[in-house]
Order: structure tokens, then C-alpha cells, then sequence
């Protein structure tokens, strides 16, 4: 079981998507975008790949299972490689004003869906055919970009925190700043931006969630600085050879900054790795399922939604993707279906003493943030 | 003798002089003319008055063009203006009073939440009154910005920025008590939270006032002036087609087209001016009487639910009260209550859907509270669930409020302009139209 792909490619020049989606606001689109399609003719999904629960011999998968209960035609496309080449490929329409995606469902980290939010070019969720959109987690409901949810609902919810090899460190990394004093050849900083700048302001004290760019600035300057130490910067993805989770388990890095869902699928065969949440917290982000403006199957669409958002469904994912459920009530599905082991897991579902210690990026403004992102390009070679 | 009677004079150019037979035998033009009809009456001499009766009447014409455009220009103008400042300033802030209601709760019940957490300060809650501390002042200076020179809306926004600054002081003074076991962190909690009522007091006033302002903003959209307009353009339109009646009596022409098309353009002139001075006053009012009241109540369930919670809390705190009896107050969810009004006031599927969210989180806030849960995060995670469902339902209408007066600007924007262009056009036309006809005279 491979754990959501988010493999590391060239880095594009970014236009910044404020200034693309002006330029397309700008400009009359050579296709008028309709904005009123209740349509459920059909439904085409676009995600990351191995976020979904598959279907193996007779048990099906949540795509067939939602087939079966709604006979809604889906096609699910898991090509979502990342949020700056989705940009460049599969919302370079959409952001140029000249047409729709072609997707009814797409689902972006949580930065780029407020971007896409604040450039209007998504469609609201037709809630009156959303009736679970009460078990979304009220965590996510307050985000100041849509507040009340009508926009967007958490697909997965993940945690940055430090992975490391207890073989080799018994003594343990609690720190970002014990993983910076390791050998630069043996650890790796994750490539997501908001992520590796949050855990550093966190290690120096600094509110992530409320960060200003000078302060973010200032994390980076210490990232830097392990980059010139020649520090390798990665993603995640079992198999994939230039990962943390592929580097931890070879034994070629002890430790990394990683992503929870990977290191807890890696630990049922590499049972010496360990994931923490530093001391003074950890990077909490999500990928969020949207309706990209212009949409065809927005009726479709909402079926989707309200069928993962049902507490059953929701529990059969997290299982298999190993990830935070953003469902209120999936845990207890998982306990009643005698899955205690993932339900008290602490890392798939967060006490509150946990939860306390856990932040989402935040506090520049798009365009600071554009900034920053171009910055830590630089700094990573990515 | 008359002068078909005289003696016959030399031609000057040596025809034949007339006899008096062949004179006589020859009728005079006038005459000639008379008995084909009234209509063919174009004799010069006889009918040299009528090409200055034409002049006078296209003199006139371009009177009433050029009145109907001055004073419709001014009306237009005057409810571009109105409908405009309602858009942009007015309409605003009513909206941002009603929300900073909201605001000053939501602050006021996660601040009182952080510290009931005592020394482990819960860091979500703390996050919390921080956003909603820093949202209530940009909403304070925005309204600041957007009051214009009204001198008396400033004075009561500046008491209630005082009284804000008065209120986040004591705050941070109870935080600070608490997380250092300091004595004296309870009582400057309760004296915040006394601040916290005469917040709500101002905020009224402010809201009221703004209130105020959008209902005679809304009054001066139209007036005398766009009917004294309109009664110009028709007057245009009906002396339009009397003289064209009269020119078609005159010349056998039945169609003067510069004139037949003055006449359209006139009466879609008029017609502009009096839709798009009623389209601006119908969707200002469908603003103020749908979103604007579910705003209101929006607002209001909000404002009450943190209270709710922040009595909740007070009661935790202080050991005073009980802690749960301020859920039985049946404001919210009494059969007339602020949930019975928030629904009777959804207008779309879409909107219903979010307020029975809103109604069935607090059912669950509810139902963490009475069951006596020991955690605190637990309950406030519903009260969560809660509070941003309704600020989807607010998020919902201010959306639409924005946008009914976005389309009232949008129905009187070009009309003014418009309103010149169509004039001097049809001035234009009508000197054309009389041109054609002074023509045949030349």
C-alpha cells in the first residue's frame, strides 16, 4: 500500500496565481464558464494518487461503493502530482479564463484551495444535497478564507512533524533544532514550504498560524543555512527512491521531517521508525476537495462529497490511507469495527492535549507568500 | 383694371407679348394650385410662413431636447450617486456593524474559554479571541472609512474603539494574572467582560445609526427631479409626433425618418430613465428587506450563542450561576425564536441546508454542555461547529446583499451619459429631420 504521492519535480516559474487569475478576470474567456450546473449526468474526481481505498477482489473500493449506491458513472483520476504542476497542467485552463478543467472534483492542499477561493474560481458545494456536511470537522470550518465551509471539504488531514530511525538515534530527535545539529548527510528537510518554515517559527516560539512574511523569512534563513550544509530536500511516497520514507527505511537518513500518514504505513513493516511532534508543535496541513468554477456535474459532485463525508465510508479510508479523518465519527466506526489500533492512534487521531500543539501555516498574504515560495525554490533546488 | 386686364408690355426679350385672351386664358399659378388641394398649397408668396413655422418648431424641439437632457442628466446623476454611495459606503457598513456584533462575542467567549483552561492556557481557544480581536478592530476601521464626514457616526465609533481598547486591555491583563497564578485574574475577567456589555451598547448605537443612514440614502434615489424628467421626455416624445403629423400634412411626406428615429430614441431615453431609476430602488430594497434582515438575524443568533457560552463559562469561573441554565433561554430555539426567524428568512435550498446545520450544531453544543462533560475542548469544538455554520449562512447573505447592490449601481451607471449622448443625438436628428423639409423650400 502506497501511501498519497507527492513526488518532488522541476520547479516552474510560479506567475503567482493572484496574478493569473487577474489576468484571467481581466480578460473576456473566449468560453463562458457556466456557474449553474446541477448536473449528475457524470462525475470525474481529480486527486493524488494512493489517497483512496481501492477495490481488491470482492471488496470494492469507495469509487465503486459510491458507483453502487448512487449509479453516478465516476471516473477517478489519481494524476494530482502536485499543487504547482497542477497549476501549470490541470488548472492552467481554468486560470487562463479559457475554459473550465473538465473536472467536477479536484482536490488541492489547503493553501492553493484558498488561493483559488479569494481568485473566485470555485463553485459553492450545492449543500441542500450535502445533508453530512454536518459531520465535518468544525476544526475546518472557521478557515478565514471560507468560513461556514461552502466552498471546500477536508479531504485528508495530514501531520508534519520529524520521523526518525530509533536504531540508529536512540536518543531520540524531539527537536527541530536537534535534527539541524545531526550530519547534514543524514537527514532531510521536507520540500513543502509553509510546512519546513512552520516547524522552524514554531521551534522559535513564533505562532505559525499568524506568522508575519518577516518572521517567515527569518525560519527560512535558517533553513538556508542547512542548505549550504548540503542538506537534501524530499517528499514522501513509499517507492519512490528520493523520498524520506524510501531514505529512512534503506537506512541511507536517520531522521526527516515527513508526513504522518507515510511514516505510520511505513511503520507496519519498519516498526524501528518513529514519528514525533516536536516540542513546540507541529505543521498541520490538509488536502481539501473543491468544485473548480464551471463545473458540469455540480449536483455529482455533492453526491460525492456527502457520500465520503458519511461516517462508514470515511472510516474505510482512513484506513487504508492512513491519514487524519476530518469526519466527525469515523473514529468511532473504526473502534465498533474493532480497528482500536488505528482508532487510538494519536497521529491519526489527535487527543486534544495533541491537537493543542498542532498549526496551520499562516499570516502572509498571497503575494508575501508567493514570495516565500519562490525563495524556498531557490534555497531547495527545487 | 387688374392685372390680367392690362395692356400687353413688350417681353424684354422679345417674345410675344400675352394677350388679354391668352392671359385670361391662362389661370395663375395660385389658382392652378388651389384646385388640386390643400396639400400642394407649396406656393411661394402665398406660404412663405411655413419653413418659419418649421424653424420655430425644430428650435423648439431642441429646447425640450436639451431641457429633458439637462434635468435628466441631474436625476440620473442624483441616483447614480445615491445608489452608488448605498453600494459602496452605506451598505457596508450596516453590514459591518452587524457583524462586529458577532465579532465582540466571538472574542469575548474564546477569551473567557482560554482562561477557564487556567495556567495551560488552551492554545486553540487563545488562537481564537486573537483572530476575532484583530477581525473587530479592521471591522472598526473599516466602518471608520467607510462613515465618510459624518461627524456623529465617528464620535460613536471612537467611543466604541475606546471602549475596545479598554475591553483587549483588561483581557490581556486577565491572561497574563492567570497563567502566573496572579491574584486579582478573576475580577479583571469579570470587569472585562463588564466592558464587554457597554461594547454591545455602543455597537448598537453604530449599528442603529448606519442603519439610519442606508434608509435616507435609500430615500434619495429618486425624487421630484426623475419625475420632472420623465414629464420632459414625454412631452419630447408627444411634440416629437405631433409635428411630425403636422409635417406629413404639410408635404405629402409621410415619413420624416431623422424625425421618426429622434422619436424612438426619445421614448427609449425615457424609458432608461424611469427602469433604471426603478430597477436601482427595487434591488436597493430587496437588499435591505431579504439579505439585509438575515444578516440581522444571523447576527443575532450569533451575538446570542456566545453569549450563551460566555454565561456558561462566567458561571464556571466564578462559581456563580449555573452552568447550564442560560441553554434554557428559548431565544434561539423557542417556536418564535432567532432559529424560527433565520429559516422563515432562507431563501435558497442552499441556505436552508446551512441554517438546519446551524440548528442541529448547537443541538450537539447543547447536548456536550448538559451532559456534563469534563472536556472543555470538547465543548467548545461544538461550539465551534456552531458558530461557523452560522457565519456561513452570514457569509451567504452578504454575498447577495452585495451583489443586489452591485446590479442597483449597475442599472443606473451609464444612464446619465447615456442620457446626454441620446440627447444631443436626437437634437441632432431633429435639425436634420427639419433640414429634409426646409429643403423642399429652397
Amino acid at each position: 500500500m502506497t501511501p498519497p504521492n507527492r513526488p518532488l519535480l522541476g520547479r516552474r516559474n510560479f506567475l503567482g496565481l493572484s496574478a493569473m487569475a487577474l489576468a484571467a478576470a481581466a480578460c473576456r474567456p473566449s468560453v463562458t464558464i457556466p456557474t449553474n450546473n446541477l448536473g449528475r449526468g457524470s462525475l470525474r474526481i481529480l486527486n493524488w494518487s494512493d489517497y483512496i481505498d481501492e477495490t481488491e477482489g470482492n471488496s470494492p473500493g469507495t469509487v465503486d461503493r459510491f458507483n453502487e449506491a448512487t449509479g453516478v458513472p465516476t471516473t477517478y483520476d489519481p494524476s494530482w502530482v502536485g499543487n504547482f504542476e497542477a497549476i501549470d497542467d490541470q488548472l492552467a485552463s481554468l486560470l487562463s479564463g479559457t475554459g473550465p478543467t473538465g473536472y467536477d472534483v479536484i482536490t488541492p492542499t489547503y493553501w492553493l484551495a484558498a488561493q483559488l477561493r479569494e481568485a473566485e474560481l470555485l463553485d459553492p458545494i450545492p449543500l441542500a444535497l450535502v445533508p453530512n456536511h454536518v459531520n465535518v470537522d468544525p476544526a475546518y470550518l472557521g478557515l478565514p478564507w471560507d468560513r461556514g465551509g461552502r466552498f471546500h471539504m477536508p479531504w485528508q488531514v495530514g501531520i508534519t512533524g520529524i520521523a526518525y530511525n530509533r536504531s540508529t538515534l536512540p536518543q531520540g530527535i524531539n527537536s527541530v533544532t536537534e535534527l539541524f545539529a545531526l550530519d547534514p548527510r543524514r537527514f532531510s528537510i521536507i520540500g513543502e514550504m509553509r510546512e519546513a518554515v512552520g516547524l522552524v517559527l514554531l521551534e522559535q516560539g513564533i505562532d505559525a498560524s499568524r506568522a508575519t512574511a518577516d518572521e517567515a523569512h527569518g525560519a527560512m534563513d535558517l533553513i538556508e543555512e542547512q542548505a549550504a550544509r548540503d542538506v537534501k530536500f524530499n517528499f514522501g511516497g513509499i517507492g519512490d527512491p528520493t523520498s524520506f520514507s524510501t531514505q529512512l527505511a534503506d537506512g541511507k537518513i536517520d531522521a526527516a521531517m515527513a508526513w504522518s500518514g507515510d511514516i505510520v504505513q511505513l511503520q507496519a513493516e519498519n516498526p524501528e521508525i518513529e514519528f514525533v511532534i516536536p516540542n513546540e508543535g507541529a505543521i498541520r496541513w490538509f488536502d481539501t476537495m473543491v468544485i473548480p468554477k464551471g463545473a458540469s456535474n455540480r449536483g455529482a459532485a455533492a453526491e460525492w462529497m456527502n457520500f465520503v463525508y458519511d461516517p462508514e465510508q470515511a472510516a474505510q479510508i482512513t484506513s487504508y490511507v492512513q491519514y487524519i479523518s476530518p469526519v466527525l465519527g469515523a473514529q468511532e466506526v473504526l473502534r465498533s469495527q474493532g480497528q482500536a489500533e488505528l482508532a487510538d492512534n494519536p497521529i491519526l487521531f489527535p487527543d486534544n492535549e495533541t491537537s493543542q500543539r498542532l498549526v496551520s501555516f499562516g499570516g502572509p498574504t498571497v503575494a508575501q507568500e508567493q514570495q516565500l515560495d519562490d525563495r524556498y525554490a531557490e534555497i531547495a533546488g527545487l | 383694371m387688374t392685372a390680367t386686364q392690362s395692356a400687353p408690355q413688350p417681353d424684354p426679350v422679345g417674345r410675344a407679348a400675352a394677350t388679354p385672351a391668352q392671359t385670361a386664358a391662362t389661370p395663375s399659378v395660385t389658382t392652378e394650385m388651389s384646385s388640386i388641394g390643400r396639400s400642394r398649397r407649396l406656393t411661394v408668396g402665398d406660404d412663405a410662413s411655413t419653413p418659419e413655422v418649421m424653424r420655430a418648431m425644430s428650435v423648439l424641439l431642441v429646447v425640450i431636447v436639451t431641457a429633458f437632457g439637462l434635468v435628466g442628466l441631474v436625476a440620473a446623476n442624483g441616483t447614480r450617486t445615491a445608489t452608488t454611495d448605498i453600494r459602496d459606503n452605506a451598505g457596508p457598513v450596516v453590514v459591518q456593524a452587524q457583524t462586529l456584533g458577532a465579532t465582540l462575542a466571538e472574542a469575548d467567549a474564546a477569551a473567557t474559554a482560554a482562561f477557564l483552561s487556567g495556567a495551560s492556557e488552551d492554545v486553540v481557544q487563545r488562537r481564537s479571541y486573537l483572530d476575532a480581536r484583530d477581525r473587530a478592530v479592521t471591522q472598526v476601521e473599516g466602518i471608520s472609512a467607510l462613515l465618510g464626514d459624518d461627524q456623529a457616526a465617528h464620535a460613536d465609533l471612537q467611543e466604541l474603539a475606546t471602549q475596545l481598547t479598554d475591553y483587549t486591555g483588561r483581557i490581556e491583563a486577565a491572561r497574563l494574572a492567570g497563567l502566573n497564578g496572579v491574584d486579582g485574574a478573576q475580577s479583571e475577567l469579570l470587569a472585562a467582560l463588564a466592558v464587554q456589555d457597554d461594547l454591545t451598547v455602543d455597537r448598537q448605537v453604530v449599528s442603529a445609526r448606519a442603519v439610519e443612514t442606508l434608509t435616507s440614502r435609500s430615500d434619495t434615489q429618486t425624487g421630484a427631479l426623475n419625475l420632472v424628467a420623465i414629464g420632459l421626455g414625454l412631452l419630447l416624445v408627444v411634440v416629437l409626433l405631433v409635428v411630425q403629423r403636422w409635417l406629413a400634412g404639410r408635404t405629402r411626406r409621410l415619413l420624416n425618418i431623422p424625425l421618426v428615429v429622434a422619436t424612438v430614441l426619445a421614448a427609449g431615453a425615457v424609458l432608461w430613465l424611469w427602469t433604471g431609476g426603478s430597477s436601482a430602488v427595487s434591488r436597493t430594497e430587496e437588499a435591505q428587506t431579504q439579505a439585509f434582515a438575515s444578516i440581522q438575524n444571523t447576527a443575532q443568533v450569533q451575538e446570542f450563542g456566545f453569549r450563551v457560552r460566555s454565561l456558561l463559562a462566567t458561571a464556571q469561573i466564578t462559581g456563580e450561576g449555573s452552568d447550564t441554565a442560560p441553554l434554557g433561554d428559548t431565544t434561539l430555539d423557542g417556536p418564535d425564536g432567532l432559529f424560527a426567524r433565520l429559516a422563515e428568512g432562507a431563501d435558497t435550498d442552499d441556505e436552508r441546508a446551512l441554517v438546519g446545520e446551524v440548528v442541529a450544531r448547537w443541538a450537539e453544543f447543547e447536548t456536550a454542555v448538559t451532559a456534563g462533560t469534563a472536556d472543555l475542548a470538547a465543548v467548545s469544538e461544538r461550539f465551534n461547529g456552531f458558530s461557523f455554520a452560522a457565519e456561513g449562512v452570514l457569509a451567504q447573505n452578504q454575498e447577495q446583499f452585495e451583489l443586489d447592490l452591485d446590479l442597483a449601481a449597475a442599472a443606473v451607471e451609464r444612464v446619465p451619459v447615456g442620457l446626454v449622448a441620446l440627447s444631443a443625438l436626437i437634437a441632432v436628428l431633429v435639425l436634420a429631420g427639419f433640414q429634409l423639409r426646409l429643403a423642399d423650400y429652397r
